[in-house]
């Protein structure tokens, strides 16, 4: 009786020194992936940072000003005129014309080879339609795939 | 523990020696009390069950934190790592009040050498010398030969290629630290305001200084007052106006009339915040928060409100203004001669002198200095940065320096106070320090102090408004909006004189004048006389259209209305 208790002991703390040695080694792996993580992470947060620093000087004023002007003629100048709360901004007449006509037609072949222009001559087209400011807006996104023309 | 163990030969030697009747009485006596084999296990196993115990708590608390714990969300290390406090050792970022960085930090390179462990000096020092050209290399070759040492600097803040070459030269005696870099994305357009810090990264000027103890803590963003876009156009337009009129420096300001809340404030020239130690003097003064000016004109603002508030004058008045009005051995005159009886309203739009004179001296001597007391032009700015200084004024305050303070002579205070001031007067009355700390839009306002009652402050607005209408600020009339505001010259103080050939124009303003929101300040330093200002370098000719221009061009921003050219005749 003695001896298959002592046996039964042995087998328990045998399978406790093997529960022990593999409790062990599985937090050492776990803390050395979590010192990784936070390796990581603090590496991370550091590019991150230096990307928002990057942004900020991508978004001096003065660069974005001398941007705009190249490229944004039409809002280089802060007029003040320009810029006006939406309840002073007059309602759309119901009876009004549409300002422009529009035809979408299918992609022939890659990128639509048309943009608009200021000026352009724009009344050869298809079957047409009336636009508003936003499909125009649409459109104008979207000729990536299509090919756009409009007339007044 | 000894096993009782019965030794057989005991007992024949008992016997041989007499002496067995006695042990069997003993014997009889230990039965009675039990026998050691019977408590031996009895113990064995209560000493197991508490072995047993032990291990089953601690074995469930394993579980516990390995299993139910972790179940339960990540590990707190984790949370620490990505909320936040992992932080806790950087320096903290300061933004804008729309959330644009205006300072932070990086981590960058340093390269040290401990010169025990260098072993080819010379080699290592012909390297050093093709990567950083700039550096002293006898100096480093002393510093490097120094065998006691074990820490020289060679580079700080490196780039990430100069590192890259440093690691190259496989030299064992050269190391790396990391360490922080404080980084201005907006360089010179907030240098007066951010301010900077030291290669230690302890902060030396501006903001940077002034909460230096609660930024090293690196606890949350401290977000500033400041709106840079604004800041940008304000700064364009003071610059263009000193390149107009030649002149060596001037300063702007931009308040939020109720709360007292800095959005731009500019002093230039500016300077390099990363490099300050090679500034001019010129550049790192502060024009808006330390220097003190004699601001002239604009302090008839205050002479009038003060004499409306305390009844000395009646709105519609009239008070003789026939000059030169003599004071003792100073005679008063106006710069353009008036004859005749002018109400306060005149009195500030054509900026009388003799007019202002009189309106103090009913007011008083004391009852002045107490006003502008109130108004915080006779004690230090409260602002945040750590360039502020006292005003200046006579000790001696007498009939005199009443006088000569009521249009704004004998006193000098800076900018910032002086828009402060001006604030409170428009704004229905009520005082509070500037800032340049974003307060809680949600949070009530401060209530400050009362000044002068809502309706003085309404009647002060109709004149100022009359002011650019009417009257010496027509300069500063911008398109669309309704300003007020008063022009000011003053001739600067030259060895106990004044010097008539130097002077600072100021314009100072709100918008939009019937209900104000905004205060703007613009002052240029020693402006020059052009052609096309017919000689004139007057705060009406210098400083008024610049604070047209920032107004047309920030108005829009800050969400004030355009009014429409019908609704502006009416």
């Amino acid at each position: 009786m003695i001896r298959v208790s002592y046996i039964l002991w042995l087998a328990f703390f045998m399978a406790l020194i093997i529960a022990l040695f593999q409790v062990k080694y599985t937090v050492q792996q776990v803390a050395e992936e979590r010192d990784s993580t936070i390796r990581q992470i603090a590496e991370t947060k550091e590019r991150v940072r230096k990307l928002h620093l990057e942004w900020e000087h991508l978004n001096q004023p003065r660069r974005l000003a001398e941007l705009s002007k190249d490229f944004l003629p039409a809002f280089a100048e802060g007029e003040s005129g320009a810029i006006a709360p939406v309840d002073q901004i007059p309602v759309r007449p119901e009876n009004l014309r549409p300002v422009a006509y529009l035809t979408i037609e299918e992609p022939e072949e890659g990128f639509a080879t048309h943009s608009l222009r200021n000026g352009d001559d724009l009344r050869d087209v298809g079957s047409l339609r009336p636009i508003h400011a936003p499909d125009l807006l649409q459109a104008i996104i979207a000729q990536q795939a299509s090919t756009l023309s409009v007339e007044y | 523990m000894t096993a009782y163990t019965p030794d057989p030969s005991a007992h024949v030697l008992d016997a041989n020696l007499g002496l067995s009747a006695e042990r069997a009485r003993a014997g009889a006596h230990a039965k009675e009390q039990r026998h050691p084999r019977a408590v031996a296990p009895f113990r064995l196993w209560l000493l197991g069950l508490v072995f047993f115990g032990l291990f089953c708590v601690i074995g469930g608390k394993i579980f516990h934190l390995a299993v139910i714990a972790e179940a339960r969300g990540p590990l707190k290390v984790i949370e620490y790592v990505l909320d936040g406090p992992a932080d806790e050792h950087q320096r903290s970022r300061i933004q804008d009040r729309r959330g644009r960085i205006l300072a932070d930090n990086v981590y960058r390179k340093a390269a040290y050498a401990d010169p025990k462990k260098i072993q080819d000096l010379e080699a290592t020092l012909q390297g050093l010398a093709e990567i950083f050209p700039t550096l002293d290399m006898d100096d480093l070759r002393r510093r490097l030969s120094n065998k006691n040492r074990s820490f020289v600097y060679i580079k700080r803040g490196l780039t990430p290629k100069e590192e890259q070459a440093v690691w190259n030269l496989g030299e064992p005696g050269l190391e790396f630290l990391a360490e922080q870099h404080r980084v201005y994305p907006k360089g010179n357009l907030t240098a007066h305001v951010v301010g900077f810090n030291d290669i230690d990264t302890v902060g030396r000027a501006g903001v940077e200084a002034y909460f230096d103890p609660s930024l090293q803590q690196g606890v949350a963003p401290l977000e500033l007052s400041i709106d840079v876009g604004i800041q940008h156009i304000v700064a364009e337009e003071l610059a263009a106006t000193i390149e107009e009129f030649e002149a060596p420096a001037g300063a702007a300001i931009l308040l939020d009339a109720n709360t007292s809340e800095v959005l731009s404030l500019v002093s230039l020239p500016d300077y390099d915040p990363y490099n300050p130690g090679a500034q001019s003097q010129a550049q790192l003064r502060n024009r808006a928060t330390f220097e003190t000016y004699e601001l002239g004109s604009v302090f008839k603002v205050f002479t009038v409100a003060a004499a409306l508030e305390s009844g000395a004058v009646r709105e519609d008045e009239e008070i003789d203004v026939t000059g030169p009005l003599q004071i003792g051995p100073h005679t008063i005159k106006d710069f353009k001669p008036y004859n005749g009886k002018m109400d306060p309203k005149t009195i500030l739009s054509k900026s009388s002198n003799i007019g202002s004179a009189k309106l103090a001296l009913r007011v008083g001597n004391r009852a002045q200095k107490r006003f502008l007391s109130s108004l915080g032009l006779l004690t230090h700015a409260e602002i945040e940065v750590q360039e502020v200084s006292a005003p200046k004024y006579p000790s001696n305050w007498r009939k005199t320096q009443t006088i000569t303070i009521s249009y704004g002579h004998g006193i000098a205070a800076s900018p910032l106070q002086v828009a402060n001031a001006f604030a409170a007067v428009v704004n229905g009355g009520i005082y509070r320090p500037a800032t340049l700390v974003k307060r809680d839009p949600t949070a009530p306002l401060h209530d400050g102090n009362r000044v002068i009652s809502e309706q003085t402050s309404i009647k002060v607005r109709k004149m100022l408004d009359h002011v650019v209408r009417e009257g010496t600020g027509g300069n500063a009339g911008a398109e669309g909006y309704r300003v007020g505001g008063k022009t000011g010259t003053a001739d600067k103080p030259s060895r106990g004189a004044y010097n008539e050939d130097a002077r600072i124009a100021t314009f100072l303003g709100a918008f939009p004048i019937e209900d104000p929101k905004y205060v703007l300040l613009v002052m240029v330093d020693e402006p020059l006389p052009q052609e096309y200002t017919y000689g004139y370098a007057t705060g009406g000719w210098v400083a008024a259209p610049a604070f047209k221009r920032i107004v047309e061009r920030t108005a829009p921003i800050l969400g004030i209305e355009q009014i429409l050219p019908a609704e502006e005749s009416d």
